[in-house]
């Protein structure tokens, strides 16, 4: 009834067994110390037996030989050896006296009695050789004198003797039948403790199997791995050999266990399990270690190639589709591969580069497997102190600053707003791109404090712009952002404390962001229109561009990503682009924004295609807040 | 049996050592021997025999009247005096058979038989008188123990009705030696 145990395993099997052969030693030991104990016990309770049966036979003789003298004195005194012959005789049933003989006063044989005729008996009392005693007793035999007395006269003495055989009998059987008795006990107790330590090694060994053992997939848990990889490090640290570790994350797990369920998602994990073990090898371990993820100790006999070859075949797994609760499932790992003693030096690292190399496969697009570099840790370091460096600056940071873009009108080149862009310079690590730091945002969940502290910012400055006429500043938001249910509140409140009216906040969003929070993102971004703020799509054409939400959604402008503009006006492919993208946006009356503008050529063939707003090197540059109110001044002047 | 005739031999030449007259034991012939044994049996008996508290002489003597035409007569004289059991002395006087008051053993010869059955009858029942016929040949029920020989041995036989009617207690021991109990 033990649930199956796929990672038993020589080492776990060999201290358990070690163990086995110990605890059972201890009871042989343990039940051999009773034996000799209860042995002991019947030994002394016979010696003592021996010496109170011998003292209360002794007693018995002498009261006996006394009845037997007082009986007979008379007889003796009567010389009558026919009734003393007689009354000697009664002692016939007494079956441990041997014989019995009366001496007459001059120590003469006068009567007697002897169970087997007994030519030896001695005729004389000096033949006794009691020499006066009135008892002897060896191991074989007790010999008791009695003086025969009437009136405190002596008239002859009285000789028994006496077998101790009855006695050896007696205590033979005793010992034999105690000797039975705990034979018995110590089999009955023996067999009890056995059966005892049998249940309690079972119980041991199913506790041991539940806590090894993952229960969804029926391989190894986290616990397991951790034991397996321990003894695995330490086998080729003795050995000189090399160990690879191999993390497997299934890609979008998640979503499917939220789509199908979770039974399915059980299922579904099943399945991998399976698949899993039937592309590792036996000296290869797998253990689930909880939730999507599963990990693969390797005991790495080959070389780089060959492990590389490895990995592709377990990433290859994945290929084929999962039939789960009768659909057809699509399903993706990202891999991580970090060696031992190549990556690592230890466990614990070995363990956090696999990982790290893991995540990197999952950044680079899933679906992959990624070996560790020394350099991911770098980059996670990195992270690491961008990440603790932002959260600081948010808190209280002077280092987080807004640049803006000018944006121009095409048709007559005058100041219609500025773009807001994030700069960032940290003492220690020096400037930091926005592209790296809102990635490391996103990745720490910092980015929806990051964003609305860039539009707090961003609308108080708005708000303090004098150029003769209104200015739009424009924000760019990430899909965390919209994805939170209060962001429209949030909007509306920074809007109402900064002092902005609403139709000088316009909002880029990209193609991304729209398309990952379709739903609830097209109900806010309506709200939001009503209310007043323009609506722009940031980056068009380099992501979905599907043209059914540029109907759906209130959308008041595109902006033309700069990848388009760059190629202007020389290649023919990126003026078609252009040339379409402003037709189309027009066609459903939107602005359109050219980005990334850098020279004046392009600045002319954009204005001659009717795009509305220009925004480029050529015009400005991002510039500080105090800059871009000379600059308004500037043109206003 | 040679075995016994010696031991026979034997016993004769302690009871002579008891009886202190270990002088005359040489010149002894087979009728005095008898007579010393049956004297040395009459001793032993009191050894043997309770006598009732309300007995006539003092408690530390047991007198021993025996009949002046008894044979055993010398032998019993021999006796005077001797220690007997619980420290009581052995009186031996010649039996007058008017008055036996005193006497607790008799010792009866065929002659006398008779007046003294009639005194002792007359005497009330536990008198405690202990007779005893040193020949079987006139032995009464009346008399107490009646000395006899067989084989060439000294025997007795004892009357427990006489002895229960004398208040008497024998022991057990020498009920079980008496050969014939009446």
């Amino acid at each position: 009834m033990t649930a199956p145990h796929t990672t038993a395993s020589p080492a776990e099997a060999a201290p358990q067994g070690t163990h086995t052969f110990l605890s059972s030693r201890l009871v042989v030991t343990g039940i051999l110390a009773a034996g000799l104990a209860l042995l002991t016990v019947v030994v002394a309770l016979t010696g003592v037996d021996y010496w109170s049966s011998r003292a209360s036979m002794l007693q018995d003789s002498r009261v006996e030989a006394a009845i037997v003298a007082d009986n007979i004195s008379a007889a003796v005194m009567f010389r009558d050896n026919t009734a003393a012959n007689e009354m000697l005789g009664a002692l016939r049933s007494s079956s441990m006296v041997i014989s019995a003989t009366v001496y007459d006063e001059d120590g003469v044989l006068f009567a007697h009695y002897a169970r087997t005729p007994d030519p030896g008996l001695p005729t004389t009392l000096q033949a006794v050789g009691l020499n006066g005693a009135t008892e002897r007793a060896d191991w074989r035999m007790l010999e008791i004198a009695r003086p025969i007395e009437v009136s405190a006269k002596g008239w002859g003495t009285l000789y028994i003797r006496k077998s101790m055989e009855a006695l050896y009998t007696r205590l033979a059987l005793r010992f034999g039948s105690a000797l039975l008795i705990a034979a018995c006990v110590m089999a009955l107790a023996t067999a009890m403790v056995l059966r005892s330590r049998a249940a309690v090694r079972e119980a041991e060994d199913r506790l041991h199997t539940l806590a090894h053992t993952d229960a969804v997939t029926g391989m190894g848990n986290r616990h397991a791995f951790n034991e397996r990889l321990s003894a695995e490090l330490d086998r080729a640290r003795s050995m000189r050999q090399r160990v690879a570790l191999v993390y497997i994350d299934l890609d979008n797990f998640k979503t499917l266990n939220d789509t199908f369920g979770h039974a399915a998602g059980d299922g579904l994990l099943r399945q991998v399990a399976r698949r899993l073990q039937s592309v590792v090898r036996g000296t290869d371990t797998i253990a689930r270690l909880g939730g999507d993820e599963f990990a693969l100790i390797l005991r790495l006999d080959m070389d780089e190639a060959g492990l590389e070859k490895y990995a592709q075949r377990i990433v290859n797994v994945f290929q084929a589709a999962y039939t789960e609760v009768g659909q057809q499932v699509n399903m993706t790992c990202s891999a991580g591969i970090a060696t031992f003693p190549d990556d690592a030096p230890d466990m614990d690292a070995l363990v956090s580069n696999a990982d790290t190399a893991m995540y990197r496969a999952k950044e680079m697009g899933k679906n992959r497997c990624v070996r560790f570099d020394a350099s991911m840790n770098l980059a996670v370091v990195r992270r690491r102190a961008i990440e603790q460096a932002l959260r600081a600056e948010l808190e209280q940071g002077t280092g987080l600053a807004l640049h803006y873009q000018p944006l121009f009108a095409a048709s007559d080149r005058t100041l219609v707003g500025a773009e807001a862009l994030l700069r960032w310079t940290h003492a220690e690590l020096g400037a930091v791109s926005p592209l790296e730091a809102v990635s490391v945002a996103e990745d720490c969940g910092l980015i929806a404090p990051l964003g609305y502290w860039v539009m707090r910012t961003a609308c108080r400055d708005a708000a303090q712009w004098r150029a003769g006429k209104p200015l739009r500043v424009a924000v760019n938001i990430s899909a965390r952002q919209l994805g939170d249910p209060q962001f429209l509140e949030r909007v509306m409140d920074i809007l109402r404390e900064e002092g902005l009216p609403a139709h000088l906040l316009e909002i880029e969003l990209t193609e991304t962001v729209l398309m990952e929070n379709m739903e609830a993102g097209a109900h806010t971004l309506h709200r939001l229109s009503q209310l007043g703020i323009h609506l722009a799509i940031d980056d068009f054409g380099t992501g979905y561009s599907s043209l059914a939400y540029l109907r759906q959604l209130p959308m008041r402008r595109l902006k033309i990503d700069r990848s388009f503009v760059k190629d202007l006006p020389g290649q023919e492919h990126s003026r078609t682009i252009v040339t379409a993208i402003v037709a189309l946006a027009h066609g459903l009356g939107l602005e359109v924004t050219a980005e990334g503008v850098e020279t004046q050529e392009q600045a002319d063939y954009l204005v001659r295609q009717g795009c509305d707003v220009l925004q480029g090197y050529v015009f400005a540059r991002p510039m500080p807040t105090p800059q871009f109110l000379e600059l308004q001044a500037g043109v206003s002047a | 049996m040679a075995p016994a005739s010696r031991l026979h031999t034997l016993l004769v030449i302690w009871l002579c050592m008891v009886c202190g007259v270990a002088t005359r034991v040489a010149h002894a012939t087979e009728p005095v021997a008898e007579q010393d044994l049956k004297a040395a049996y009459i001793f032993n008996f009191i050894q043997f025999i309770e006598w009732p508290d309300n007995g006539g002489t003092p408690d530390n003597d047991v007198t021993v009247c025996v009949s002046a035409f008894s044979a055993l007569k010398r032998s019993l004289n021999a006796l005077d005096g001797k220690q007997a059991t619980r420290g009581r002395t052995v009186r031996v006087r010649l039996l007058d058979t008017g008055a036996i008051q005193g006497c607790r053993v008799l010792v009866l010869h065929n002659a006398e038989v008779e007046p003294v059955l009639r005194t002792l009858r007359s005497l009330p029942a536990s008198h405690g008188v202990l007779t005893v016929a040193d020949e079987v040949t006139f032995a009464s029920p009346e008399i107490v123990i009646a000395l006899d020989r067989q084989d060439g041995r000294v025997v007795f036989g004892i009357s427990t009705d006489a002895a229960n009617k004398a208040g008497l207690t024998i022991s057990s021991r020498l009920m079980r030696l008496a050969k014939g109990t009446r």
